[in-house]
């Protein structure tokens, strides 16, 4: 070998060596050492290397109806399970009324969460299914569908159901081998699109309790898979084998997990349709008293609300909330599911989120726990397997009010006087989960403990913690779950106790859809309880108030104490908005000026958008129609988190 | 145990007497369509195809008109109209039936042929036993009606879909694409019609 080859050699070698000994001579971080450096508190060089709070937020639907469900399919839905989860996934498909159709963003999970009520019988029937047809008079009925009396035909089988005269065959049981199949298919279709990591497609249905019209239905969510969920058939809400009680659905939960060791939750279905039976204070429906069984299990088995859907917005209420200048949003206050029964104000109470939460605190000292200690999510429950919440791509609640030109135009329903215009529909909403990652377990344990918030159909992230010693500083880390988890909770938890004599202090953070308008602010809204003398004491008066933390621009509070509004872009003409106000972020560390240690009381925080066009707006535009009367033509899209607690130390 | 009745009911379906549920023009149901997007699949895509003819000139733009009291009775006429333009049966032939179907009023017609002409029952209960089945719009019957539009271009774009035995498909079609072209085409037998697939 030449000479200098060798020398280079050498020195390579050498040096390789020497690295490898370094190397070898690199050993664990040293033992009890805090941080890194006085200036930085972290462990390790990288801030994300040990990191182990939930950094991620995850966009869903946790109430969506394909082809099996009844009303769904009599409606016109022919997309069925795999359409529904393409759709999410992010794929284009073809609606039922032939238009390609595609979400803005996939989504990261979903729950199909059909009827359980004669799951899967509709496709049937009209498939002519052999089993159904041996009786001659569903033959006949199918006979008649197939010479055009399909309506009268489906208005007969409806009547027969609802008196129990169905025949055996027709009755899609949860005992027969028809439900059993249709619930199959659901299962194996959220084992086919389950993939962890990228989409999670969780195992549901829809117990679809009515009480003479009045809606307390709940969505039943699985933690499982197939090998637990394939296990059982769904819950329906008709004896022997149902009930449209939720204190059997509860059992009946507990009587999964017993079963299988698996997991399950409920949650319950937006309550401005249920006529004030949603969020009973006494009794429920039926008379029966609230006792700790109701509550206690409540609170085990509803971790969650759906606060917001198409079926309007069930946060506020104006006549509830009377100071709140955003509580009148996509209300729906006119009856009851089917508007049987007019709704009337003193039932208001018994159906809003912010006055559910209120009365939970006045439960819990009265009976030990608090039923009403949900968090909030939004969902679509949309009829046409299309999960679409998004302003500008509304497919509607079903296949009847899929795009077109009159659907704003066309009402809804209307019975005994009572209307609800098509118009009222709302584009609305979507579940954000705070998760470490994409999965059934990681999506389903942050529902548990509620670290989730609704929104309306944007997608603003938002953080929300409470605790003790935030302070502004802590509003310069760009990245808020830091020092959000490490000096407080985050929303859907409880204020840990205080040592200390002092007010709570809440650090809220909003960053804009980026495809969306910009934030017009950020509130916390805040619930209490007055007490009667003692620290528990029962029967206390229940208040509210709505705080403006962080808004946008140098608007100032005016004398009424409200802040101006922020303005509006909305070009009507064009369904069109500019993002030349509003914030792109906000964020605040705001201290509870009326705080009282001794009264029990909760905080959420509600971040609103600047006005952007409704999609009744976008409809006029798209199809030169004309916005029908009483139609708003801009909407501020709102987002909704999971409360945080405070409860007086005993 | 009302749960699906109220199912139903919540989803907007207005219930009057039996009688008035038959057809959309005295009583718009949205079970009726949706009950006929199943048996007759894809229907509804009528429905869709109608707005964007509408958007791109094929039919009269949407106009805004109060609620026409003689809606019903304007369309029968149409559909007579066009049973009239259908001429009469050759004798011998096997001259199709077919039935029709409104997608925006779910009004069902039957045409049946003779040899004075077709024969078009308005207000027909469903389709005769056996015919080919037409799922198309008002609007577009009236287009079809006063010659402004031709069966073989309304097809090609979605705003007829045909529904039955193919080889029964097939004679509907052409019976329509010889008799029911533009109004200032020639009209008659001489013109040849390409078979097409089946509409579904």
């Amino acid at each position: 070998m030449p000479f200098k080859a060798l020398v280079l050699f050498s020195v390579f070698f050498l040096s390789a060596l020497a690295t490898m000994e370094a190397g070898a001579q690199l050993g664990p971080p040293p033992e009890g050492k805090k941080a890194l450096s006085s200036a930085y508190t972290g462990k390790t060089y990288s801030p994300y290397a040990e990191r182990t709070f939930p950094s991620q937020v995850f966009w869903g639907d946790t109430h969506l109806h394909t082809d099996l469900s009844f009303d769904a399919g009599a409606f016109g839905n022919r997309l069925g399970l795999d359409d529904a989860y393409r759709f999410a996934r992010g794929e284009e498909v073809t609606s039922s009324t032939g238009l390609q159709v595609r979400l803005s963003r996939p989504l990261d999970f979903l729950v199909v969460s059909d009827h359980s009520d004669n799951m899967g019988f509709f496709p049937d029937l009209i498939a002519g299914d052999r089993n159904l047809l041996s009786d001659p008079q569903v033959k006949e009925w199918y006979d008649r569908i197939q010479q055009g009396e399909g309506v009268d035909v489906a208005l007969e089988l409806i009547g027969l159901f609802s008196q129990g005269e169905l025949p055996d065959t027709a009755m899609y049981t949860p005992d027969t081998k028809p439900f059993r199949s249709a619930w199959q298919k659901t299962v194996e279709a959220a084992e086919k699109y389950n993939d962890p990591g990228n989409f999670t497609a969780f195992v549901g249905f829809e117990w679809t309790s009515l009480i003479k019209g009045d809606n307390m239905h709940r969505v039943v969510i699985f933690r499982d898979g197939g090998a637990k969920a394939g296990q059982i058939v769904p819950y329906t809400t008709t004896p022997p084998f149902g009930s449209p009680n939720p204190r059997d659905l509860w059992k009946w939960l507990e009587s999964y997990e017993d079963k299988t060791n698996g997991e399950v939750l409920a949650i319950p279905h937006n309550g401005n349709l249920s006529n004030g039976i949603m969020f009973p204070m006494d009794s429920q429906y039926d008379g029966t008293a609230l006792d700790e069984t109701y509550v206690t299990s409540r609170s085990i088995w509803e971790p969650l609300y759906e606060a917001t859907q198409i079926k309007g917005d069930g946060e506020a209420h104006p006549f509830l909330s009377s100071e709140d200048e955003f509580a009148d949003y996509e209300t729906w206050d006119v009856g009851n599911l089917d508007l049987s029964q007019a709704k009337s104000n003193d039932m208001l109470a018994g159906e809003y989120a912010r006055e559910a939460l209120k009365r939970g605190l006045a439960l819990d000292a009265e009976l030990g726990t608090n039923p009403y200690k949900f968090g909030m999510i939004g969902s679509t429950d949309s009829h046409t397997s299309l999960a679409t919440a998004q302003e500008d791509n509304f497919f509607g609640k079903h296949v009847g009010y899929e795009p077109k030109p009159d659907r704003m135009s066309h009402p809804m329903m209307k019975a005994g006087g009572r209307t609800l215009e098509g118009w009222q529909l709302a584009a609305s909403g979507l579940a954000a989960v705070w998760a470490p990652e994409n999965n059934r377990e990681a999506l389903f344990d942050a529902m548990e403990r509620k670290e989730v918030y609704g929104t309306t159909g944007s997608r603003m992230v938002v953080r929300f913690f409470g605790g003790w010693n935030f302070t502004d500083a802590d509003l310069e880390n760009r990245q808020p779950g830091f020092v959000g988890y490490e000096k407080g909770v985050p929303m859907g938890a409880d204020l840990p106790p205080s040592t200390e004599a002092k007010a709570p202090t809440f650090m809220v953070f909003a960053l804009r859809d980026p495809i969306g308008g910009n934030l017009d602010r950020i509130q916390i809204v805040k619930g209490w309880m007055e007490t009667d003398g003692g620290l528990f004491g029962s029967g206390g008066k229940l208040h509210e108030k709505v705080y403006d933390v962080a808004w946008s621009g140098d608007r100032e509070p005016g004398p009424d104490g409200k802040l101006p509004p922020v303005g509006n872009t909305v070009d009507v003409e064009k369904a069109n908005w500019t993002n030349s106000i509003g914030a792109p972020e906000l964020g605040a560390v705001w201290t509870d000026p009326d705080f009282d240690p001794n009264q029990r009381a909760f905080y959420y925080a509600r971040v609103i958008e600047i006005p952007t066009p409704r999609w009744s707006t976008y409809d006029a535009v798209r199809f030169g129609v004309d916005i029908s009367k009483g139609a708003p033509t801009a909407t501020q899209e709102r987002a909704y988190t999971s409360p945080i607690w405070y409860t007086p130390r005993q | 145990m009302v749960v699906p009745f109220v199912i139903l009911t919540t989803m907007g379906t207005t219930l009057y007497a039996p009688d008035s549920r038959a057809c959309g023009y005295h009583d718009p149901s949205h079970v009726a369509a949706g009950v006929l997007n199943w048996i007759y699949p894809n229907a509804l895509y009528v429905r869709t195809a109608v707005w964007r003819a509408q958007d791109s000139g094929i039919l009269p733009k949407r106009t805004k008109k109060a609620r026409d009291l003689f809606a019903y009775q304007r369309m029968a006429s149409r559909l007579q109209r066009l049973g009239q333009r259908l001429g009469p049966a050759k004798p011998g032939g096997a001259a199709p039936s077919f039935s029709a179907v409104l997608i925006d009023s779910i009004l069902w017609s039957r045409f049946v042929p003779s040899s004075e002409g077709y024969r078009v029952e308005v207000h027909a209960k469903g389709p005769g036993p056996g015919d080919v089945v037409l799922v198309t719009d008002g609007r577009v019957v009236q287009a079809l009606s006063d010659g402004s539009l031709d069966a073989t271009r309304a097809e090609d774009y979605g705003l007829i879909r045909f529904y039955g035995p193919a080889a029964d498909q097939r004679k509907v079609r052409r019976l329509l694409a010889s008799a029911l072209r533009v109004a200032s085409e020639p009209t008659g037998e001489s013109a040849s019609v390409a078979d097409r697939s089946p509409g579904q």
